[in-house]
């Protein structure tokens, strides 16, 4: 049984000797089921066996004693037998222990291998923190374990952008920022993602297209995620067109996460999805939406609003989707004007605001004529409609020419 | 990758998921694919295999594991429990690495060296092996064309025939091979050499040594100092000495010893403690502590130590003899001693202290295996010791360990060894104050040293001291500036006994109410993080919905700053309290209005608002009401009536002022705690009179540069949009001298006294 566990040192020794950067991070995974069958079957062979003695002795046959790996190792496997014992706090302590030796590593290497095991690196650890956190939390503590994580890539972070010795020890960069955007987007310190864009962003940064394709794919949805939050929905629609159009064929979960916030900002912008493509990425959230867009239904946005509500706050579209309500007042108020020019075309262009409220009620929306007023100096004042209103007479006198103009014209944005 | 499940067939393994593919010409019926088979399990009688599984197919009686080895190859040496997959995949990779790194080392010498014949280079190397399998022929790894030496030792496969493997690769028979046997120095240099270096061959066979002290560099080399390893110690084994126990001149270590014989009053230990650490690590800063002669240094504390305050640099580095001598002498002269010195000693672990902060203390090098740590760790020690000296240095007189004196049941050993460590492990749980202090009343006054227990009120005087403060708010018998004192003192209190109950619940959400009713909203802020922190803990009691709705308003007010996703998240964690909470749902609603710019729901809402939501709506009242009139003068045409814009921005009350909604606390006619008033009405309340709103509004018109067409009757007055339209304008804040409107100049003046 041993063997196996001796043959997985065996692996990580030969694997660091030779520089083989992408196979010691698939050794060094803390979810590679065959190091953890390895150190299960040491365990259960060998109750309380010591992993930090043994590996580090093991690690002495191949000439790594005292090279920094033997400790890494050591603690991985401590780790590993934690993970498997559902100590993941333990774990955690121990991935967090190993992390500076390896960072010194990182800096002292002329070459540029470690940079996978890098990525690696803060994969274990996002994973691991996210466990302890868990862990502690059923046992109804309070557990920091994420935020010390994010603190801890932070420091990885740094290393990396230096890049002593060599650049391209900075094509681990990517990977990094985006598992800092994992670890901020769930802690909801979205503002310490700033900082990271603009490194990015920044000329001493690497060209964009250097990295995976994976990797600018995944930053370019955060970075469009975090433009919808800041109302720069233009951003945020080249963002995530750019995410949805270079994830691969294959990734359909991946693309429809991009959909997912790529169909209502585009809304916002005044495209309105195919049917199809709700069905493709099983959107079907935004079907009755898209629907009421289409009639201008402000019922029908309202019940999705309150249906949805939970599900759009998680995702953090609400407000986003909330902002369609403006799209809808202003179909309502064009179907109104055309059915009211057909009644009285010699007044087409003054619209008696109560032909508005009576074709609320009858979406059975009870408001009353100032809040109707309301609504269209909404309209009127972010130009969605090109008009005045008359407070006296209670009407809203259309634009000549062009009193609808397109969505995309209007300003979402406090004007 | 797909790494991540278990590869549950031996195709899947064989497609490369975790591990390099196992070689086709591999079979796993003819050839033993457990060449690096290990001790134990070869030789099944020194260390029999655990007991099979249940699931494991029992082994027949009679066949000893040899036999089944032949019969089962895999399941013999890893049970049932341990597929075969698993041991073909580890053996298949291992094998791999093995004809690869002999093919690379060998491909390296014949660069480096055409004539060489790795023959003799590996006759070093023969030692009792295992039968080879029949799989380690080369066969099975096509052989690189190097142009190498006909002779038929060169030939790889005969390599591995004589057992010549690399040394990281030859499973060591346990017994056979102690664990001395190590390869040659030469050999061992190459393996450490990565392939890329064959591109720079004059490194080869270089390796640094460490850069120790000259006057300590025939010290490393003593055995009195350096450990014995039961190998040759690596260079950062020898490195790491100097910081672990081993590591210290002997005559350092006398000197301490000598320092806490010396008979000085209990309560100076503390600074003796200080004074010994600073002077070590200054000499640890100018590397001096080797060289220094601690043999004749006045003693910290002592009447000698008085006169020369200041180390003396050692005069000449003391030859390592005498110091021996010396440390040999001074070590039977202080044996009884050095278990009690040892225990003060900064750098001793102590046990006994809680591990609150697992991840800090994890990461740094546990003393344990001292003489493991890397480089890296000793480098960290360093700076350490640096740092430490720096913030020992800080309280040079050691009066602030005097002042912990008094605390209780703490040993003053513990909290002091605690205080040497880094302040991030301190374990503060040994510095909890257990107050006397019994008067009711204590200003506040923000601390420069450690909270003596007199001052600081227990939590039954603190209860007390709360009931008090909240009556005399209601009689309003005191203002906020007193309160302000109050709250903040007995919040100091709460927190220097770690009170985390209701009682600080309590405290913090009175102070946070009464600073909202003042207006003090840096205050409030302060109150609401607190509160977020306790209200985490499930267990403590508290007006959650209350204060998830205040922070639904306070994140509305500033929303338009762009902090979207902050009050996303609020809203995430508070939606649940929505159902049952009329003061949610009607943040809920505030917030709905802002984002919508339904203004005149909005102001309508003002008015509906329970508790203190009026005042976190004040935050930014003006602004929206200046925003909803800028939207009117530029929508309306051509004029807009002053009695429409008394509704629409909110000064003519609708009459909906929140009864029901109102806290039990209210409907029995008391203030919530904190606040002065019974309902707050904000800063902006709406008139029931007509004519009252009316003359409101038209003075906020003016004030906002609205042109006015009819002022001299409000009713019939309306404004003119067009002109308006240009004019709008914020007033400028209030200004105060002395900053606060709300403060009064006799409050302000007593602040500073």
């Amino acid at each position: 049984m041993s063997g196996s566990l001796n043959a997985f040192l065996t692996a990580l020794a030969s694997t660091v000797t030779y520089q083989r950067g992408e196979e010691l991070r698939k050794l060094l995974s803390v979810s590679n089921q065959h190091a953890l069958e390895a150190v299960r079957q040491r365990s259960r062979g060998m109750p309380g066996w010591d992993a930090n003695g043994m590996v580090r002795e093991e690690m002495r046959r191949y000439s790594l004693r005292g090279s920094g790996w033997d400790d890494i190792f050591a603690q991985h496997c401590t780790a590993l037998g934690a993970l498997l014992a559902g100590r993941a706090v333990d774990a955690y302590a121990q991935l967090v222990a190993y992390t500076q030796p390896f960072l010194k590593l990182f800096r002292e290497d002329k070459d540029a291998w470690l940079v996978p095991v890098m990525c690696g690196m803060v994969h274990n650890l996002r994973d691991v923190a996210r466990q302890a956190d868990a862990e502690t939390r059923r046992s109804g503590k309070s557990s920091d374990a994420l935020d010390n994580c994010g603190t801890l890539m932070q420091s990885c972070f740094r290393t990396a952008l230096q890049a002593t010795g060599n650049k391209e020890k900075k094509l681990a960069l990517l990977e990094i920022i985006n598992t800092l955007f994992k670890v901020y987007f769930q802690l909801n310190t979205l503002r310490l993602c700033k900082t990271l864009i603009n490194a990015v962003a920044s000329k001493q940064f690497l060209e964009f297209d250097m990295f995976p394709a994976s990797q600018r794919v995944t930053y370019r949805y955060f970075t469009g995620r975090l433009n919808i939050f800041d109302e720069k929905y233009q951003e945020a629609v080249d963002d995530l067109t750019y995410a949805f159009e270079h994830c691969p064929r294959g990734a359909e979960v991946n693309k429809a996460r991009c959909a997912y916030y790529l169909v209502p900002a585009r809304m916002l912008l005044g495209d309105l999805p195919r049917q199809a493509m709700l069905q493709r990425f099983n959107l079907h959230h935004y079907v009755p939406i898209v629907e009421a867009m289409r009639e201008g239904s402000i019922q029908r946005l309202d019940s999705c609003l309150r249906d949805n509500q939970y599900g759009f706050i998680q995702a953090g579209t609400f407000l986003l989707v909330e902002k369609l309500k403006l799209f809808v007042h202003r179909r309502l108020f064009k179907r109104v004007a055309l059915l009211h020019r057909v009644q009285d075309p010699a007044k087409a262009d003054r619209l008696p605001l109560v032909k508005v409220q009576q074709a609320l009620a009858w979406q059975g929306v009870d408001i009353d004529l100032d809040g109707v007023e309301c609504i269209a100096a909404n309209l009127i004042y972010r130009k969605l409609v090109k008009g005045y209103l008359s407070h006296q007479h209670r009407i809203a006198v259309l634009s000549k020419q062009d009193p609808f103009p397109a969505l995309s014209a209007a300003t979402l944005t406090d004007p | 990758m797909d790494c991540t499940s278990p590869p549950q067939l031996n195709g899947c393994t064989q497609q490369g998921a975790g591990y390099p593919p196992q070689p086709a010409s591999v079979s796993q019926a003819t050839a033993d694919p457990t060449p690096p088979l290990p001790a134990e399990n070869a030789q099944p009688s020194e260390a029999p295999p655990p007991a099979p599984p249940p699931g494991a197919p029992p082994v027949p009686p009679g066949q000893t594991p040899e036999q089944q080895a032949v019969a089962h190859p895999a399941h013999a040496y890893y049970g049932a429990q341990y597929p075969p997959y698993q041991a073909d995949a580890w053996a298949a990779y291992y094998q791999q690495q093995q004809q690869a790194a002999a093919w690379q080392q060998y491909a390296q010498y014949q660069q480096q060296w055409p004539g060489y014949d790795p023959a003799q280079a590996y006759a070093a190397y023969q030692q009792p092996q295992s039968v080879q399998p029949p799989a380690y022929t080369p066969a099975s790894v096509a052989p690189p064309q190097i142009p190498g030496p006909a002779a038929a030792s060169n030939v790889p496969g005969t390599q591995h025939q004589n057992g010549a493997v690399p040394p990281w690769q030859r499973q060591s028979p346990a017994k056979a091979a102690p664990p001395t046997l190590q390869p040659p120095k030469q050999q061992q240099n190459y393996l450490k050499q990565p392939p890329a270096a064959t591109k720079q061959q004059g490194k080869i066979g270089f390796f640094i040594k460490p850069q120790l002290p000259k006057s300590r560099q025939g010290q490393a080399a003593a055995p009195a100092y350096v450990k014995v390893e039961d190998s040759k110690p690596g260079p950062q084994a020898a490195a790491a000495a100097p910081v672990g126990g081993q590591g210290w001149p002997i005559s350092l270590r006398s000197y301490v010893e000598r320092s806490f014989a010396q008979k000085i009053p209990d309560e100076k230990k503390g600074a003796l403690n200080v004074a010994l650490k600073q002077i070590i690590s200054d000499a640890q800063a100018k590397g001096e502590l080797w060289t220094r002669s601690w043999e004749t240094m006045p003693l910290p504390l002592s009447q000698a130590a008085e006169t020369a305050s200041l180390p003396r640099p050692a005069a000449a580095p003391t030859s390592w003899l005498a110091q021996h001598r010396a440390a040999k002498a001074s070590n039977l002269a202080a044996k009884p001693t050095l278990e009690a010195s040892r225990k003060n000693r900064r750098w001793s672990p102590s046990p006994e202290r809680k591990r609150s902060k697992v991840w800090r203390r994890a990461a740094s090098p546990d003393s344990d295996s001292s003489t493991d740590t890397t480089g890296g760790g000793r480098r960290f020690l360093e700076q350490e010791g640096r740092r430490r000296a720096g913030r020992a240095g800080r309280f040079g007189t050691g009066a602030a360990a005097d002042a912990r004196g008094n605390h209780a049941d703490v040993s003053r050993k513990d909290r002091v060894a605690a205080l040497g460590e880094d302040v991030d492990q301190v374990d503060w749980d040994l510095f909890v104050v257990k107050g006397t202090m019994q008067e009711l009343e204590k200003s506040y006054f923000r601390l420069t040293l450690a909270p003596d227990p007199s001052t600081v009120r227990p939590e039954s005087v603190l209860r007390r001291a709360y009931e008090r403060l909240v009556h005399l708010l209601r009689q309003g018998k005191q203002n906020y500036f007193y309160a302000l004192d109050q709250f903040k003192g007995m919040r100091q209190d709460c927190t220097v006994q770690h009170l985390r109950n209701d009682l600080t619940v309590n405290i913090y959400e009175a102070h946070a109410r009464a600073a909202l009713e003042y207006g003090d909203n840096a205050e409030y802020n302060q109150c609401q993080t607190q509160l977020d922190f306790l209200y985490r803990d499930s267990s403590v009691p508290g007006c959650r919905a209350e204060f998830a709705a205040y922070r639904i308003l306070y994140q509305t007010a500033h929303a338009k700053q762009g902090d979207n996703a902050g009050l996303l998240n609020t809203l995430r964690n508070t939606l649940h309290l929505a159902e049952g909470s009329a003061a949610v749902s009607h943040a809920l609603q505030v917030r709905e209005a802002v984002f919508c710019c339904d203004y005149q729901k909005l102001f309508s809402l003002y008015e509906a608002a329970p508790n203190m939501g009026r005042a976190l709506m004040d935050i930014s009242y003006d602004k929206f009401r200046h925003a909803a009139l800028n939207m009117a003068v530029r929508v309306y045409k051509p004029h807009v009536q002053v009695d429409f814009l008394t509704s629409l921005l909110g000064f003519k009350a609708l009459g909906n002022r929140a009864s029901s909604t109102a806290d039990s606390a209210q409907v029995a006619g008391l203030s919530l705690p904190g606040c002065t008033q019974h309902d707050f009405p904000g800063k902006y309340p709406p008139q029931v009179s007509p004519q009252v709103a009316g003359k409101d509004c038209v003075k906020w018109l003016k004030e906002h540069g609205a042109v006015l067409s009819n002022e001299s009757s409000p009713a019939e007055g309306a404004v003119d949009c067009k002109a308006s339209a240009n004019t709008l304008v914020m007033p400028a804040a209030v200004a105060v001298a002395h900053g606060d409107a709300n403060l009064a100049i006799d409050d302000f003046l007593k602040s500073m006294s």
